[in-house]
């Protein structure tokens, strides 16, 4: 009631408010409408210049494309959607319980040693360009001998800084007090942590499954450097090769179609996590 | 007594240690390790040879070529700064202004607030590559109706060339600032009320309640937000110092060169963070002086 009587009384500058958060609104929707509205265009329209950007003949070829490529290839297709979801699922749950074990020291024991000089060293790892590590990223996984497993495709995305960034600001928050009264009740460091820490870390925990998903879901990097055998790609490389790349006329279709399939899971996981995801980012203020 | 604290003490920190081993490990082996092995190959020059790499000390030649003989270099990497020095401020100021519209008591809040961030989710990574690649990303009214040339005979060219620049950036910048959005929503809902109602009573105009209480209070918001826009920008796939290095890296496979490269623009982003540090430095002491 409250609410609605402010809303009558400024009515004019309200209207003009809601106008223009709804026509920001509709720019940051576009290039989800953008994604959409190509997987449906026909050939012909895929091809114009300056690019339209609703769809005029809506239709399902390019999706009927993707299911004759898909079905097609060497490796049955669903093979690469198993080993992408086995990959970008242990990312998100190892990488979650990796960092946020590490953020519990990080944050509450304060006085360790070299405590400062690891979060110092985080800070640093966020600002470099990741093209710098990843050669040298090639040659350790060759010398510990796992190219061509899981391990090399899920071992670089655990130690993730910026897990630890965002869980370990986030913890910054909680009272000491309530760990506190934890250890007096006789509760073990183990136990803190299973049944105190990891709990109030939910919202931050979500936001870091939100983007390492992200990130594990939508990389083909790692599968074409880690990997060599084609029953060990992951879904965004096997799009990527099958399609012909971004310039392939053929198959741009099928490429639009799979683009706008690739961007569901990510979508999903969003609205899923999205009340704690907005939670976090209040507290910690930083992304991956 | 004391003896048994220390113990105590010692304890908490082996227990910290078990905790944090893990991630130290992979940080060390994926993170640390390479990131080592990168200076030591900008001094180096690598050769791949039937699959095995041979080193060979060059020393700081490759720093030297960077600098005297490539052409590209010099040219992308001011024109990489220049860009983000653009379009940082347009960012954090488009952010501020929609972080104060949502801000604002309405229905449909919530939504509008997911809308805002749901650029973060889809048009990053791989996908806004693909858009820019396409020309989703640009706004085409410009070269459709000749703009360029009308709006010469009322606005000098030495003005007019910035701005369009900006206005062609302008859906990057929307797109990019949904994390800001939400840092400076929180920021805002984190000044007492009664600085606003203690302003009103002396008769401050929405204007001056905005400079002097609204932006002096959000300064360390705005600090975090300016380091992330600039890490951020300086670190995204679609920057064309990161494309360059990744050309070098793996269509001319000259990975020493590329790393004293990668290390170059590093030392250059390493720079304008500390350059905003100490900006801040000052702004931040004149708010608290004046609180």
């Amino acid at each position: 009631m409250n609410e609605s009587s402010i809303v009558r009384r400024n009515d004019w500058s309200g209207r003009i408010l809601f106008l223009l958060l709804t026509l920001f609104g509709l720019l940051m929707l576009a290039p989800l409408v953008y994604l959409t509205s190509t997987a449906f265009k026909p050939k012909a329209e895929l091809f114009l210049f300056p690019p339209r950007f609703f769809v005029m003949n809506p239709t399902l070829l390019n999706f009927t494309d993707l299911l004759s490529v898909t079905e097609s290839s060497l490796v049955p297709f669903s093979r690469y959607i198993f080993n992408s979801i086995i990959v970008a699922g242990s990312v998100v749950i190892g990488g979650i319980a990796i960092g946020s074990m590490a953020a519990y020291p990080l944050s509450k024991h304060k006085g360790m040693p070299f405590g400062r000089l690891i979060f110092k060293m985080i800070i640093l790892a966020l600002m470099f360009a990741p093209a710098v590590t990843q050669i040298p990223q090639y040659l350790v996984m060759t010398e510990l001998g796992m190219m061509n497993t899981y391990w090399a495709l899920i071992l670089p995305g655990l130690a993730s800084p910026i897990g630890l960034f965002l869980m370990k600001q986030f913890l910054d928050q909680i009272p000491d007090a309530l760990l506190e009264a934890a250890r007096i009740d006789g509760a073990n460091e183990v136990h803190t942590f299973r049944k105190i820490i990891f709990p109030l870390l939910q919202p931050a925990v979500a936001t870091y499954a939100l983007f390492s998903f992200i990130a594990a879901w939508n990389d083909s990097w790692s599968a074409s450097v880690f990997t060599t055998s084609d029953q060990m790609k992951t879904l965004p490389f096997a799009i990527m090769s099958i399609s012909g790349g971004v310039n392939d006329i053929a198959r741009a279709g099928a490429m639009a179609a799979s683009s706008f399939l690739m961007i569901i899971p990510t979508l999903v996981v969003f609205i899923v996590t999205q009340r704690k995801v907005m939670e976090t980012m209040a507290h910690s203020g930083i992304k991956g | 007594m004391k003896k048994l604290r220390l113990t105590v003490r010692t304890r908490s920190f082996v227990e910290g240690y078990f905790f944090i081993s893990l991630w130290i490990a992979g940080f060390f082996l994926f993170m640390a390790v390479p990131l080592g092995r990168s200076i030591y190959y900008s001094f180096q020059e690598l050769k791949m040879n039937t699959g095995r790499m041979t080193a060979e000390f060059v020393g700081l030649e490759h720093y030297r070529y960077a600098f005297t003989v490539d052409i590209d270099f010099m040219p992308i990497l001011i024109s990489t700064i220049k860009t983000v020095l653009i379009q940082v401020p347009l960012i954090l100021i488009f952010a501020m202004f929609c972080a104060l519209l949502l801000n604002k008591p309405m229905r449909g809040r919530l939504f509008f607030r997911g809308v805002y961030f749901l650029p973060v989710i889809v048009a990053s990574g791989n996908s806004l590559k693909r858009l820019t690649e396409q020309g989703a990303a640009t706004l085409p009214i410009f070269k459709q109706y000749d703009l360029y040339t009308i709006m010469l005979n009322y606005i000098p060219e030495q003005l007019l060339t910035p701005l369009l620049t900006m206005m062609d950036s302008l859906m990057i910048v929307m797109w990019g600032s949904g994390v800001q959005i939400i840092i400076f929503m929180a920021g805002l809902q984190s000044i007492p009320v009664s600085l606003y109602e203690a302003a009103k009573c002396d008769g401050a105009t929405p204007w001056e309640v905005f400079w002097k209480i609204t932006f002096p209070m959000m300064m360390p918001m705005i600090l975090v937000s300016t380091l992330f826009t600039i890490v951020d920008s300086f670190t995204k796939v679609d920057n064309q110092m990161i494309k360059y290095n990744w050309t070098l890296m793996f269509n001319k496979l000259s990975f020493g060169y590329a790393s004293a490269i990668g290390w170059i623009y590093f030392a250059f982003v390493f720079l304008v963070i500390f350059i905003v540090l100490f900006m801040f430095r000052n702004t931040s002491a004149l708010a608290q002086e004046r609180r």
